[in-house]
């Protein structure tokens, strides 16, 4: 077997920069599909996306490491080959995806990497070319064993040439088995057997319609179908889904996508269908559809409330939940939110409103304030009747600008309400600002 | 007007709560004609001595008392009544902060005695935060009130304006009716005026670590706690709470000045008197030191000075520290006293001090004065590494109730308050960092725009600004109590009849609650046990003499007067030796040129920030050197400074200065000591500067030599160095000096075991030890000890011996490994490296680090070799003898790998020096070396290049950065100005090895390189592992 050594010495980086990949047609069973959606989550690194795509070339593909994977092109050479050509397409693919990279080839998976790590820029054929290859290359290179670099460094050895010199057993006895079994299979003395990659499981389904269909209410059907094969094998897998893209195949124009993001992973069928039903109603239509695909990436471990034997079915769907998330469908993700109460003497900053329900309400002492708080404050230009409370008096906030300095009092008005006045601290003066009313 | 006296006040000794001081407190009372202040500070009398202060000045009378919160909440304010009440406050406070961490308290009901003899408390019902109104719990805390404190209990009623202080009054006193107590007012005050809001907020924030955003909990929602006016309290509290504030404080007739506490009794043996005592003692030394009888002008000395310390009680004192220093010469530990009165006739013959009253009569002339009632002040210096068995010994000898450490406040300095506040604000942490750096050092009292701009920084941004004027604020605030490094109070009774004590950070200590001007206020006696580096140095250079070369030295037997050793001096070559060994000290020497023991007390107390400040180094210098005339403006002034030729360098003199010159008494003389000390924090010098001028003029004084003189003392500010200390340091740089010109192999040795210490590292240390001759041996399993250890020379006794380094000096190593291997080599040699780590148990860190830095030569050959014997040991000895290893072949380390190791492993090579591997590529460089540099004229243009050893920027030289490269053959002192520094300032920074384009300049001997333009070389040294120490 003949192994393509590819090295990503900046993948970190050029994972981050990474502008758009090369866009390869969508076809569910295709794993390279999966590289033209965006990665969700974050949950798929740049080297399992590397893996997929190399997936295309050679079905024996090897992570080594944080930063390098190995290939076997023998058996691939026939269709891509030879070796110049078959690495000027790993190399183009590589430059597209902007990952900076470097290639060799050698008959040993690992000789492969180290040779690649080392900057050589070689194809190694046969068995007996190996070694003379492998010599000059520095042991930071080798991908030895952890620490066993910077231990051979201190008693002068610095190269696999020096490293091979020297006693194996010498060796085990300093580094234990894993040294001198790295330098077996570096060399190809021993098997080197490795765990292949697989790609990545997502849910992926697509129907093609006959005709074509022009209403919403036709897709629901077929849509209903999906929603529930994407339950069942949710469920099978102990999984939910927090994010699912719906593709609307046209005729002669790009799809439309719709996305659909829950707050929380759910698996309900009812409740999922219901989301992209009302998803679908606020979509216009732009051309008849001619298929339906969707594609669930993002499935995070899903812990069901456990069933109540005795529940009263709540199927209509009336549970805050999906009230909830039926809201945020229909109205955005931010437009609903709840007040808390927040520790400032202000009264205008005293509540505050925060995503709904992301924290429990706070408990804890509030002092006395009108049910309704007037923003901004008015003038005060009736008549007082009584003052019922006050001064309490408020000096606050000089940190913020927003600096005051007043004296409260709770007021009764001749027609019986009780309001919330104040002035300047310490004034006497009669000019009174309203701030709020008690019920 | 309506009477009042607050009863419930903070001060900024409740940290984190009190945003005034006492001084601002009463002043604000004084000024609002309030009958009495109480300060409260929360389980706390740290502040109270302050108040006492601030009580005097202002005329306003002072209660003692304490704030309290229980561990179940329940909160109180207790007041001294009188002594027996104040000694119950201490005893309750101790008692809450031992049970607790450092910083906090704990106290439970169980805590309480009935009783509580002299004790009034003020009991503050639990309320609803916001309604104002009890909660039920207070029903019941109120009944325990009622019990523990009977008739001596009242209800607090604190109104500062909440929702609705009416109906909160009306609850209060509903509740006080019902359980029978009175009420009265109190103001909970946290400042002393409305303005300090800010500055109490902010620290609330800091308090709870959060800012000031998250804090709206914590913070007071509005300023009412402040000292009110009378008439604002009027319109708030009902006449009868008011009136019952005058009741409570007329009952606490309790005077702080008052107390009194008792030395120990155990000093003076059965039927003895302490006069008696200290006198027997005192001539049994004296026929000690003086074996062919008393001088008698001596004699004289000894005669006055008792009885002067008997009038003033003082007894007890001399035979505290007789004891210390007694018990610590029969431990062997190395000890010396210094101050004032430790350069009497009495300690000298009581073994405190060496400083001879027979050779240096003048130093004798201020002991303890009669008029100041100054408490004798003695420091005793002990070996640094020791200094823990004579505290020890304190604690065991009189138990820690009557033993305990003083406290030092600590308080905000710019960086801390630039710290908290921009914290506090929400400023982002890197910009904090930014903030704190440029105000390093910063006093509060220069402009700081320019700084900040300098650092990126804009001024005029609203947030900064904001932070800059919060964090001034701040300053010179105190924020915690920290142990004094050595000061100990012990009395008759336990310690907590006088004072609260608590928790230390160390395990195994307290501290009490006042520090040393406290102590001072109230004329206790402290003794302060002081840690010195040097002595365990001499005394471990000392015991190597004696082992190795048979010779029995003290420091008391050394020879005096040694011309050798001043010469060695007046050459500056005194790298490692005591107090003038830093570059300013070994500058001065060439100039100075000490050749007696006088010119070493001056040498010692010259180069210091407060002579150098005051512009007396130069004047000196010109008068020593002739090249200006010696004048005094009057004879009385002639006696005051013809030791030092006109100039005020010392403490004493200024003092003497203001007697002589401006009619002080020696009181206020003592006054503005203490002022000069504090000056920059506290103002109040203005008042001694008409005082002086005055005084000064009616004694015929030119004005303008006058305010001259003021200016000196000015700058004198809290660096004026007393010339008693300075003479008993003296006394030890001369011994330090001698040991190192007759002795350098035992004193670089005793050296190097006592670091980390003085100006210089290991790396220099050893340089200097080679220069000198001394041979220098690698450390070696074979034959290292843990510490450096002294071999004497095969060829020839006589000279001066080797060093061999100790395993001490490999980094990382553990002392217990290291103590294994010693241990393990006295049962017999090693073998071989497999031998040494099974019998030493080396583990395979232990045996990295022994190959690495060389070590292991002697067994397994060169470094390589080293590294690959001592991996290959195998944990347990084989039961049959293995096959021998195949034998390896490993390159030999090259020169420059093997530098590389040594400075990693250890700091220093014994090599060839870096520079010396480097010369050729530096002479293409045209630098030349550092030998070649001092043939140089002054005047020279030269090319040098060094390592960068040393980085100084002192704040007294004006933006001057001082540099000390080192190459192969020594080290070269190089000025860079201001100008340079702003345009090089990276170059000058961040070099290792650096090239300096420049000129010489020489005079008096001393050399300097004066730059014009700086390399940086750093890329020569590859990754060599010479770090610059910085000192800032």
């Amino acid at each position: 077997m003949l192994w393509a050594g590819i090295v990503l010495p900046h993948l970190a980086l050029d994972g981050a920069l990474r502008h758009q990949l090369p866009p390869a047609p969508l076809s569910a069973d295709n794993p390279a599909a999966s590289l033209s959606t965006q990665p969700t989550g974050g949950s798929v690194g740049p080297l399992e996306l590397i893996a997929a795509w190399a997936y295309r070339y050679s079905s024996l593909v090897s992570l080594e490491d944080q930063d390098a994977l190995v290939l076997e092109v023998e058996a691939s050479l026939g269709l891509f080959g030879p070796w110049p050509r078959f690495r000027e397409s790993l190399t183009r693919d590589l430059r597209a995806l902007g990952f900076r990279h470097r290639i060799a080839l050698a008959p040993t998976p690992l000789a492969a990497c180290v040779l690649a790590g080392a900057g050589r820029n070689v194809a190694i054929t046969r068995d007996s070319a190996l070694a003379s290859a492998l010599s000059s290359v520095p042991l930071s290179a080798a991908r030895l064993p952890v620490g066993s670099c910077e231990s051979l460094a201190k008693m002068g050895v610095h190269t696999l040439r020096q490293l091979l010199a020297l006693p194996r057993a010498g060796l085990r006895r300093r580094f234990g088995p894993a040294l001198p079994h790295h330098l077996a299979r570096l060399y190809g003395e021993c098997p080197d057997p490795r765990q292949c990659y697989q790609p990545p499981d997502f849910f992926a389904a697509r129907l093609e319609f006959n005709h074509e269909l022009v209403h919403h209410t036709a897709l629901l059907f077929p849509l209903r179908r999906m929603i529930e094969d994407l339950s069942t094998w949710l469920s099978r897998r102990e999984e939910g889904v927090q994010r699912f893209e719906l593709q609307l195949e046209h005729a002669n124009r790009p799809a439309t996508t719709l996305t659909i993001g829950l707050l929380a992973p759910a698996r309900d069928a009812a409740q999922l269908f219901e989301l992209c039903r009302v998803k679908l109603e606020q979509t216009m239509l732009c051309a008849p559809v001619q298929g339906l695909s969707l594609l669930a990436r993002d499935l995070p471990p899903f812990n069901p409330a456990p069933g109540d034997l005795f529940a009263r079915a709540c199927g209509d769907g009336s549970s805050w939940e999906i009230l909830r998330e039926r809201l945020r469908a229909r109205l955005g993700e931010d437009v609903l939110f709840q007040l808390q109460p927040h520790a400032d003497a202000r009264p205008e900053r005293s509540l505050r409103a925060v995503p709904v329900l992301t924290r429990e309400p706070a408990s804890g002492a509030m002092p006395r304030r009108p049910t309704w708080l007037l923003a901004p404050p008015v003038p005060w230009r009736g008549t007082v009747k009584g003052i019922l409370a006050g001064p309490e008096r408020i000096e606050s906030g000089w940190w913020d600008e927003g600096d005051i300095r007043r004296d409260y009092y709770v007021i009764e008005t001749p027609q019986g309400q009780r309001a919330w006045v104040f002035r300047q601290a310490g004034s006497t003066a009669d000019h009174w600002m309203l701030h709020g009313w008690f019920a | 007007m309506i009477e009042y006296a607050e009863l419930h006040a903070l001060s900024a000794f409740s940290f984190g709560r009190g945003a005034s001081s006492a001084r601002e407190l009463f002043a604000r009372a004084k000024s609002l004609g309030y009958q009495a202040l109480a300060i409260t500070d929360e389980c706390s009398m740290a502040g109270v001595v302050r108040a006492l202060e601030a009580s005097r000045e202002s005329g306003v009378p002072l209660i003692t008392g304490t704030e309290l919160t229980l561990a179940d909440g329940l909160k109180l304010v207790l007041l001294a009544e009188n002594a027996a009440g104040y000694t119950n406050l201490c005893r309750l406070i101790t008692q809450g902060r031992r049970q607790a961490e450092k910083g906090s308290y704990h106290l439970d009901r169980a805590d309480f005695t009935p009783g509580m003899l002299g004790v009034l408390a003020l009991w503050l019902p639990a309320c609803d935060p916001h309604g104002g109104q009890p909660v039920d719990a207070a029903r019941a805390q109120g009944q325990w009130v009622r019990e523990i404190f009977g008739r001596r209990a009242w209800l607090a009623v604190e109104l500062h304006r909440g929702a609705d202080d009416e109906a909160h009054l009306e609850a209060l006193r509903a509740l006080a009716k019902e359980l029978g107590l009175r009420c009265v007012a109190a103001g909970d005050v946290h400042m002393h005026e409305r303005a300090r809001r800010p500055v109490q907020d902010v620290l609330t924030a800091i308090r709870h670590h959060c800012t000031l955003e998250e804090a709206g909990a914590f913070l007071f929602p509005n300023g009412e706690r402040h000292l009110r006016t009378r008439r604002a309290l009027a319109a708030i509290y009902p006449r009868d709470l008011l009136a019952e504030t005058l009741v409570i404080a007329r009952r606490c007739t309790f005077d702080l000045g008052q107390l009194r506490y008792q030395y120990p009794h155990e000093l003076v043996p059965p039927g003895e008197t302490p006069t008696g005592w200290l006198r027997m003692l005192t001539w049994q030394g004296a026929a000690w030191r003086w074996p062919a009888g008393t001088p008698p002008a001596v004699a004289t000395q000894i005669e006055h000075e008792l009885s002067l310390i008997e009038e003033l009680g003082y007894e007890p004192f001399f035979l505290t520290v007789h004891d210390l220093v007694r018990h610590a010469r029969s431990r062997g530990i190395l000890c010396q006293g210094r101050g004032s009165a430790a350069n009497s006739a009495v300690c000298f013959a009581l073994g405190v001090t060496e400083v001879d009253p027979a050779r240096h009569a003048l130093l004798f002339e201020r002991f303890i004065s009669r008029e100041r009632r100054e408490p004798p002040d003695i420091d005793i210096d002990f070996e640094h590494e020791r200094r823990e068995e004579v505290i020890q010994y304190v604690y065991q000898k009189y138990g820690r109730e009557r033993a305990a450490l003083a406290a030092t406040v600590i308080c905000y300095r710019a960086k801390s308050a630039v710290r908290d506040v921009g914290k506090v604000l929400g400023l982002p942490a890197a910009q904090i960092d930014v903030l704190s750096r440029a105000l390093s050092w910063w006093e509060g009292d220069t402009p700081i725009d320019d700084r900040l701009r300098e650092y990126g920084i804009d001024p005029e941004d609203r947030l900064i600004r904001r932070v800059i004027t919060l964090a001034c604020a701040l300053l010179d605030m105190p924020r915690h109590l920290s142990q004094h490094v050595g000061g100990f109070v012990i009395s008759e009774q336990p310690l907590h009849h006088l004072v609260p004590v608590e928790n230390a950070a160390m395990p195994a200590r307290t501290i009490i609650q006042w520090d040393k001007d406290d102590l001072e206020t109230l004329g206790l006696l402290k003794v302060d046990c002081l840690a010195l580096g040097m002595l365990t140095c001499v005394s471990k250079c000392l015991h190597l003499l004696q082992e190795v070369r048979g010779v029995t030295l003290t420091p008391a037997t050394i020879p005096a007067d040694d011309a050798a050793t001043y010469a060695m001096i007046q050459r500056a070559d005194t790298i490692g030796t005591f107090q003038i060994e830093s570059r300013a000290q070994m500058a001065m020497l060439p100039r100075l040129k000490p050749a007696c023991f006088y010119d070493l007390v001056i040498e010692v107390a010259i180069v210091r920030p407060g002579p150098i400040q005051g512009d007396m180094v130069h004047p000196y210098l010109r008068r020593r050197q002739g090249l200006e005339p010696v004048d005094y403006p009057s004879p009385e002034l002639r006696a005051v400074f013809e030791r030092t030729l006109g100039v005020p360098l010392f403490q004493e003199q200024v003092m003497q200065l203001a007697i002589v010159g401006a009619g002080f008494t020696p009181g206020e003389a003592d006054q503005l000591r203490r002022s000069m000390a504090a000056w920059k924090r506290r103002g109040g010098l203005e008042y001694f500067r008409e005082r002086i001028v005055e005084g000064m003029e009616a004694r015929g004084y030119a004005t303008a030599f006058a305010l001259q003189v003021f200016d000196q003392i000015k700058g004198f500010g809290s660096y004026g160095f007393p010339e008693s200390h300075a003479a008993s340091f003296a006394l030890i740089t001369y011994v330090s000096c001698w040991l190192k010109c007759h002795e350098p192999a035992a004193f670089t040795c005793a050296l190097l075991n006592s670091q980390p210490m003085g100006f210089y590292g290991v790396d220099q240390l050893l340089q200097d030890a080679r220069r000198h001759g001394v041979e220098v041996r690698p450390v070696d399993v074979r034959c290292s000890d843990w510490e450096c250890t002294l071999e004497p020379r095969a060829d020839d006794a006589d000279r001066q011996p080797a060093i061999r380094l100790g395993l001490q000096q490999i980094r990382g190593l553990s002392t217990t490994a290291g103590g294994r291997l010693v241990e393990a080599r006295k049962a017999g040699a090693f073998r071989d490296v497999q031998d040494l780590c099974l019998r030493a148990g080396l583990d395979a860190k232990a045996r990295s680090l022994l190959a690495e830095a060389g070590a292991l030569r002697g067994l397994a050959g060169h470094r390589h070799r080293a590294h690959w014997a001592a991996a290959g040991v195998e944990s347990s000895r084989p039961l049959l003898a293995a096959a021998p290893e195949e034998k390896v072949r490993l390159p030999v380390p090259g020169e420059a790998a093997n530098l590389l190791a040594d400075y990693a492993s250890l700091g220093f090579t014994l090599g060839r020096h870096p520079l010396e591997i480097l010369r050729a590529r530096l002479k293409a460089r045209r630098c030349l070396n550092s030998r070649a540099l001092r043939a140089l004229m002054h005047g020279t243009p030269v090319r040098h290049a060094g390592l960068v050893t040393s980085r100084q920027r002192p704040s007294t030289a004006n933006g001057t950065t001082f540099l000390t490269l080192e190459d192969e053959h020594g080290m070269v002192n190089v000025i860079v100005w201001r100008s340079l520094y702003e345009q090089q300032r990276r170059v000058l920074l961040e070099s290792r090895l650096l090239c300096v384009e420049g000129r010489v300049e020489s005079a008096d001997g001393v050399q300097h390189l004066v730059a014009s333009r700086l390399h940086d070389l750093s890329a020569l040294l590859g990754e060599l592992d010479v770090r610059a120490r910085d000192f800032h």
